[in-house]
């Protein structure tokens, strides 16, 4: 088994970023096999999730119209809650209504299983439930890869295992071990609810959706999380993330979000709908600092594998970048395939290609982001101040009013807001 | 208002009772996928573990730290917050394991 | 044609998945459905992986068996994928609406006329979409060789297995000379997952699809014309999930008290409706 190959790439993982990259190599003629653990593929899969973009093209010009995807997104709502407060801005967009679309929403299971589908019509050989060990390395080149301890050459490999990549941590080949500050975990639950109620109750036509996301305030001993609703064709993606690193001892990661099904202003979109699935994952917060070295001597890595995940705060954009990565990757592993190079030196011209997409620019130019978006200040103190501060503005209760000023001075100190502080703190707005 | 009376202190739920809803195919306890070293938990200054897990796979019975690992969704949450080097992580055998509908 | 002196046949049926099972206008299952390997033929598929495990990959062969529409590939392909060696699939229009006593005999002759002196032959217990255990014991009459059903154990002695067989209460121990037939419980292990080695090798493989004429047999033999069972209803039965109680405590005490009092009130609920009765 050992000297001769089955396949000329191996692709582990069928996410997003693993199927396209598979996809496109076998487009260009690739002897090329995806594996992935989940049975059927796209069974251990969680997102939000929208998909943002149109990635996708360079694969099939109106993947759109084939893909089971749920609902063109229309409008975009963000949000700030407190305990019993809620503030939402609105926007529509009368053209995100339209062709091409800005972003859809999805569920994983069946997006991904048609995305491997299709990878599969193309000509990629598909293992469904069968889990890769790790990388076959010798004398620091990837060989193949191992499975059940049987090992398979190949020419070059694409690790698309997503977040958590145990592919890389059994390989060695992070640069630093992962630690619980490099990831939120995802917590998310699917809603079931009448295409018609989910029409009238969010103002949607058929086929458009929505997309709420909130800042989640003043929850005890500053925990950081957020959390989102997506409108599905008879579904709500309902969920939230939460700061690991901030999790206090004593709250379960799944009260936060159970909190925050039970607020109010939740309580009133979810009416009636009927818990369908529960699940979780983990989501990179991306960003350089976690980022493993994208590419090595017979290998690439691609999507939340490599922490390609981009993340303000507000919104998730993984799916995108996964599938732009996988793109990219197999661009290059193709070419390399083809004149018969696929040393570390070539395969750098992976992430050269990247820097010049959105995917590795976004996490350059936002690097700071995360000073912003953990900041525990942000969600334990403004929140509530913006909300209380509001509330007091807009209540008529027919007495004198204060000027503005001389409330907003009053609220600051009531809420122990040091305002040169504050004014650092919230300048890091401009890192979104 | 003190902290502890935050309505995250006072929700009446079991997350267990949302499993129902989620479909795993168990494989063999002696395959299990996770595994932890008892004797580690016994000292362990914070087992955040018991709060961190999703879908409550660990929990505290007559004070010793218990792992059940056929409510594992896969997240691998523990494998991070446990910084004392009790849990083996692994993915679970290919097939086996959460089998997300909906994703 | 080999080295591999222990020869496995193990017997694989596909079935519906249970959530679309259901039957056709004409009384038989509706194999246009999702399907998937029938669960105990999986544990009968282990069994067998299991002694080759035992005896060693170099001496053992494994055939795997089927007899059903041609998209049964896709369970002999996973039977492959698993460590499997062989797959054979009986597939006949003829076939159709065969009862276990047709099915057998089809079974059984097809096993002669492979030609294949095997040790052992495993089925699953039962199917889940026909469940009448019957296939098994059938086919180990057909081809005169001893059976024992319900096996969750099997020690192997070289010449003999030692099987136990659970019973309503228990359980017996038998000695059995091999060649036998032993059908399998879903208690007797949990079957392996795929390996990579040997789903590559799968996707290769050539499955021999034999018809009816090649087994030497002729339609009045098989199908419906040779089944003597004659189906006279058949209704589709829907029911919703029974409401399901959970037991919320604080503790895992305050739940089993929980269960432990509703348990009592349903046993007393019983009791009353038995005296009124
Ligand atoms: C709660 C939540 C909400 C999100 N919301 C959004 C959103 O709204 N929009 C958005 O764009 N992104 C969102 N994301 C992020 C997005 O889901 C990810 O960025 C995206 O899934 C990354 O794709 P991937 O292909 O890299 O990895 P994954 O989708 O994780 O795929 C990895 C694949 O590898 C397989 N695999 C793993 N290990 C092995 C192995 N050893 N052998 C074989 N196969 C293996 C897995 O089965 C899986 O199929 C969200 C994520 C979460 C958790
Ligand atoms: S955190 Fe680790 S050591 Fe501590 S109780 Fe949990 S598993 Fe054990
Ligand atoms: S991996 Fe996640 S779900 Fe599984 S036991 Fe660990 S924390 Fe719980």
């Amino acid at each position: 088994m050992e000297d001769v190959s089955d396949y000329d790439v191996y692709v582990i993982g069928g996410g997003p970023a693993g199927s396209s990259a598979a996809w496109y190599l076998a487009d260009q003629g690739i002897n090329v096999a995806l594996i992935d653990r989940g049975k059927p593929i796209g069974s251990k899969n969680v997102s939000g999730g929208v998909l943002w973009g149109h990635d996708l093209k360079v694969l099939d010009e109106e993947w759109w119209k084939k893909a089971p995807i749920e609902r063109a997104i229309i409008s975009k709502k963000i949000g700030l809650l407190t305990e019993d407060k809620a503030m939402l801005f609105d926007w529509d967009f009368e053209e995100w209504g339209h062709e091409p679309y800005v972003g859809f929403s999805i569920l994983r299971a069946k997006f991904d299983r048609w995305l491997a589908k299709r990878a599969q019509e193309a000509g990629a050989d598909i293992y469904e439930g069968i889990a890769v060990d790790k990388l076959w390395i010798e004398k620091g080149e990837v060989k193949g890869i191992v499975q059940a301890g049987d090992k398979f050459k190949s020419k070059a490999v694409i690790v698309a295992d997503g977040a958590n990549s145990r592919i890389l941590i059994n390989s060695g080949l992070l640069t630093k071990p992962f630690s619980q500050n490099d990831f939120y975990l995802g917590i998310k639950e699917v809603l079931t609810l009448p295409e018609e109620t989910i029409e009238e109750r969010f103002g949607l036509n058929s086929e458009e959706g929505t997309a709420f996301e909130f800042i989640l305030g003043g929850l005890p001993k500053n925990i950081v999380a957020g959390g989102f609703l997506y409108t599905n064709k008879r579904s709500l993606s309902l969920g939230v993330v939460v700061d690991l690193d901030t999790l206090p001892l004593g709250i379960h990661s799944y009260d936060v979000f159970e909190y925050y099904k039970q607020h109010p202003k939740i309580k009133r979109l979810i009416k009636d709908a009927k818990e369908e699935e529960y699940a979780a994952h983990f989501v990179p917060k991306g960003g350089l600092h976690m980022m493993p070295p994208l590419f090595g001597n017979g290998y690439v890595v691609v999507g939340d594998a490599a922490a390609l995940c981009f993340s303000n705060g507000l919104v998730i954009n993984g799916n995108g970048p996964a599938i732009r990565s996988g793109i990219e990757a197999a661009k290059v592993v193709s070419e390399a395939i083809k004149i018969g190079d696929t040393s570390s030196k070539f395969l750098s011209k992976y992430a050269t290609s990247l820097k010049s997409t959105y995917v590795l620019e976004n996490l350059i130019r936002f690097k700071n982001v995360e000073k912003f978006k953990d900041n525990p200040r942000i969600y334990s103190t403004y929140t509530p101040f913006i909300l209380n501060f509001s509330e007091k503005l807009l209540r008529e209760e027919n007495k004198p009013r204060e000027h503005l000023v001389k409330l907003l001075k009053q609220e600051l100190k009531e809420a122990g807001i040091n305002s040169i502080k504050a004014a650092i703190d919230l300048s890091g707005v401009r890192y979104l | 208002m003190s902290e502890t009376q935050h309505k995250l202190f006072t929700l009446k739920f079991d997350i267990k009772n949302k499993l129902g809803n989620d479909t795993f195919e168990t494989d063999a306890e002696e395959r299990a996928h996770i595994t932890i070293k008892p004797e580690i938990c016994r000292d362990c200054p914070h087992k955040k573990c018991l709060y961190a897990c999703p879908t409550r796979c660990y929990n505290l019975i007559d004070g010793e730290v218990k792992f059940q690992y056929e409510d594992c969704v896969e997240c691998g949450t523990c494998f991070l917050v446990c910084d004392q080097g009790s849990v083996s992580w692994s993915n679970p055998q290919g097939s086996f394991g959460i089998k997300y509908q909906l994703g | 044609m080999s080295n591999k002196t222990f020869k496995i046949a193990v017997l694989i049926k596909q079935v519906p998945i249970p959530s679309k099972m259901r039957a056709t206008k004409e009384g038989l299952m509706d194999r246009s459905v999702a399907s998937m390997m029938n669960p105990y033929c999986k544990h009968a598929l282990e069994a067998a992986l299991e002694l080759k495990d035992t005896i060693g990959e170099e001496k053992t062969e494994i055939w795997v068996i089927s007899m059903g529409p041609p998209n049964f590939e896709q369970s002999l392909r996973e039977a492959l994928s698993m460590g499997a060696d062989h797959a054979i699939l009986l597939s006949d229009r003829k076939l159709a609406g065969s009862d276990t006593y047709a099915t057998a005999k089809a079974l059984g002759t097809l096993i002669q006329k492979l030609g294949v002196n095997f040790n052992i032959v495993f089925a699953g217990l039962q199917t889940i979409d026909g469940d009448t255990a019957h296939v098994g014991p059938q086919v180990a009459e057909r081809l005169g060789i001893p059976h024992v059903s319900y096996v969750e154990k099997i020690d192997f002695k070289g010449d003999h297995v030692v099987v136990r067989r659970i019973l309503e209460g228990g359980n017996i121990t038998y000695k059995v000379p091999l060649p036998a037939l032993l059908t399998i419980t879903n208690t007797a292990n949990k079957p392996r997952g795929p390996r990579l080695k040997y789903a590559i090798r799968a996707k290769n493989e050539e499955i021999k699809v034999y018809s009816v004429d090649d087994i030497g047999l002729t339609a009045e033999e098989v199908g419906s014309a040779g089944s003597p069972t004659l189906v006279y209803r058949v209704k589709n039965v829907t029911h919703d999930r029974p409401p399901c109680q959970f037991m919320e405590g604080e503790t895992v005490e305050d739940k089993v008290n929980m269960l432990a009092e509703k348990l009592r009130e349903l046993v007393e609920a019983s009791k009353a409706e038995a005296v009124e009765a």
